[in-house]
């Protein structure tokens, strides 16, 4: 053993540890319990929302027995167009560039991340069923993908269950909620393409410039790394040129690509959708969807004026008294390391708000909007590597009336947040009963918190 | 094919795992976070993983991964905190923790693939053949980042690198 692989080993085993295999299983088992107790309520919703389709719309009613009918959908639809996922019942972080497509020659197919899935499809007395289900998942390396293969091997039952394009595929507590990509939202111009757009997970960004040209960064990995290309938008083509045989060169080293950012010639299909103060930008090409969010311009300006630096208490008073006209009657913080817990009483509910991250190391720099907070994060001195500009957001949704059935709403009981900031446009005023943040840098995203107590 | 079960396996490569993840983060509340995370993990996939080649390979690739992802590592940071909030960390007797925490800061301040490779190669004894199996990567990219990890091992006053040869075999 040489000195190294000795201090190493020491380094490593100096301490005692903790847990065992029963530990394990135990946490396989509450997990287990957890994600039913999820699946029930997302199933509740679905449920509610089928009732919803089928009793609260004349018009829907009679195109359901007027039509080849899938569940409450028709087949035209089915088949029309390629399906993005909105939903999971199963929390994922690995789903980017997924989509599903069902052909009209009874073949279906779905990229979920690593998870490739095949079958057939067939409509038998208005009944979807899958057969010679095959998948790839156990390429996934890291449990990726979303156990697809695993709902249409089941009983899966296809509706369309809030009358917004959307598609649910369910069997039992498990399902996937999709969106009709053609419906996302019109085809981009090239002004409104224009500036930066971060993939979800954080580590990778494009900035169309008014010049034809783009510049792709890549984080995330060993070297940072950044290409410039050039750009063609036509209709809703829009196509990104590279020279790289479909990656980009990193300091001479090897080719990237990662998280959905990955440069490809092909052309894409590109849907921009307005979501409140967010809007969100959906390439479609035969690799997958990615979907974007826009960088507001102005918090990178902001973000050059320098730190405003603020307690965690301050940061969340300012969050609640800002967001949707909800104020924080009460208010406690606790911090623990990395963590900062904020308990308030919100409209006379309480809520636990968990802001992870240590605001005393992310400085504010802008409250300018109503729901929309700006941060500077640590110049890496908590280990991790900062990304390029530093520049970071932290939205905040509040959730307001009773639960409606909207795919959207559906995938917040899933613990997946959709659309971002400004959902609350969409409802309707009444008491608070969910608050969620999400604090997203290009580091990444981290969702919070936030339930009620 | 394993003929033992979930528990037999995670009872089996526990330590090393935990090792591997200490080495990783610096940390060993949250490198025992990652290695029950990824436990769980393969204890959910067990009838899949357990056909395969190398279930362990699966499971440190898995763990690997976690510590890279910096969404799922802060998660478990998080666990990690409430956990040593609660409870005496038990050091052995004879340990130099000053020594302990140089090297395992030198290790956790690497970019993650020389982190992992160096891990992988020192630690868990894998060669650079299987190394390269294990993080996805070429043979000549381990060979590469060995060399860039050890140089920055040694700027962080860790000493006692092996032999030309040792990084090489």
């Amino acid at each position: 053993m040489t000195d190294l692989e000795s201090m190493l080993q020491t380094a490593a085993e100096s301490e005692a540890v903790t847990f065992d295999a029963a530990d394990v299983r135990r946490r396989v088992e509450r997990r287990r319990r957890t994600r039913t107790v999820a699946g029930a309520v997302v199933v509740a919703v679905v449920l509610f929302a089928g009732f919803a389709v089928v009793t609260g719309s004349d018009d829907d009613s009679r195109v359901a027995s007027e039509s080849g009918m899938v569940g409450a959908l028709t087949v035209e639809e089915l088949t029309a167009d390629r399906w993005v996922p909105a939903a999971y019942s199963a929390v994922t972080t690995g789903a980017d560039g997924a989509f599903v497509e069902f052909g009209d020659d009874g073949s279906v197919s779905g990229l979920f991340g690593c998870e490739l899935v095949t079958a057939r499809w067939s409509v038998v007395d208005g009944e979807i069923s899958f057969e010679d289900v095959d998948d790839s998942q156990s390429l996934c390396d890291d449990g990726g993908g979303i156990g697809f293969a695993q709902i249409l091997r089941g009983s899966p039952v296809a509706q369309r269950f809030d009358g917004d394009e959307s598609l649910s595929i369910r069997d039992g507590d498990d399902f996937v909620a999709f969106r009709q990509f053609d419906r996302l939202g019109p085809a981009p111009t090239p002004s409104s393409l224009e500036g930066t757009w971060a993939n979800s997970t954080g580590d990778g960004t494009y900035t169309f410039r008014d010049d034809g040209s783009v510049v792709v960064s890549v984080s995330g990995l060993d070297t940072p790394c950044q290409a410039t290309s050039e750009y063609r938008l036509d209709g809703d083509s829009l196509t990104i040129a590279t020279d790289q045989g479909g990656g980009i060169e990193c300091d001479g080293g090897g080719v990237v690509g990662g998280a959905g950012v990955a440069l490809v010639a092909e052309e894409q299909r590109a849907r921009i959708e307005n979501a409140g103060p967010s809007r969100l930008l959906w390439l479609s090409s035969d690799f997958g969807v990615t979907y974007l969010r826009r960088v507001e311009p102005q918090a990178d300006a902001e973000a050059e004026d320098g730190p405003d630096q603020r307690s965690a208490k301050d940061v969340a008073e300012s969050v609640m008294d800002d967001v949707f006209g909800v104020s924080a009657v009460t208010m406690e913080v606790e911090d623990d390391g990395p963590l900062t817990v904020v308990t308030m009483e919100v409209d006379g509910q309480n809520v636990v708000a968990r802001l992870e991250g240590s605001f005393g190391a992310w400085s504010v720099v802008d409250i300018a909007s109503s729901d929309r907070l700006t941060v500077i994060g640590p110049a890496g001195d908590d280990g991790f590597r900062v990304a390029f500009d530093d520049t970071g957001r932290l939205t905040v949704k509040a959730f307001v009336g009773e639960n409606e059935p909207r795919s959207d709403q559906i995938a917040f009981n899933a613990s997946i947040d959709v659309d971002g900031p400004g959902q609350t446009e969409r409802y309707r005023p009444g008491p608070v009963t969910w608050i969620s943040a999400e604090l997203v840098t290009d580091r990444g995203p981290t969702l919070y918190l936030l339930s009620r107590r | 094919m394993l003929s033992e079960g979930p528990e037999e396996f995670c009872a089996r490569v526990r330590d090393r795992l935990v090792g591997a993840m200490v080495l990783s983060t610096g940390d060993h509340a949250l490198g025992e976070e990652l290695a029950q995370e990824a436990l769980v993990r393969l204890w959910e996939r067990w009838p899949k993983v357990r056909v395969l080649d190398s279930p362990e390979d699966w499971l440190f690739r898995v763990a690997f991964n976690l510590v890279n992802s910096w969404h799922r590592r802060r998660a478990a940071e998080w666990r990690a905190n409430r956990r040593s909030a609660a409870g005496e960390r038990a050091w052995s007797d004879d340990v130099d923790r000053e020594a302990v925490t140089l090297v395992r800061a030198a290790v956790g301040a690497l970019p993650p693939r020389q982190r992992s490779v160096i891990v992988a190669r020192f630690y868990l004894g894998h060669d650079v053949a299987s190394t390269a199996r294990l993080l996805g990567c070429a043979e000549g990219t381990v060979k590469a980042t060995t060399h860039q990890a050890l140089a920055n091992l040694r700027a962080a006053g860790v000493t006692g690198e092996p032999t030309e040869q040792e990084v090489l075999r």
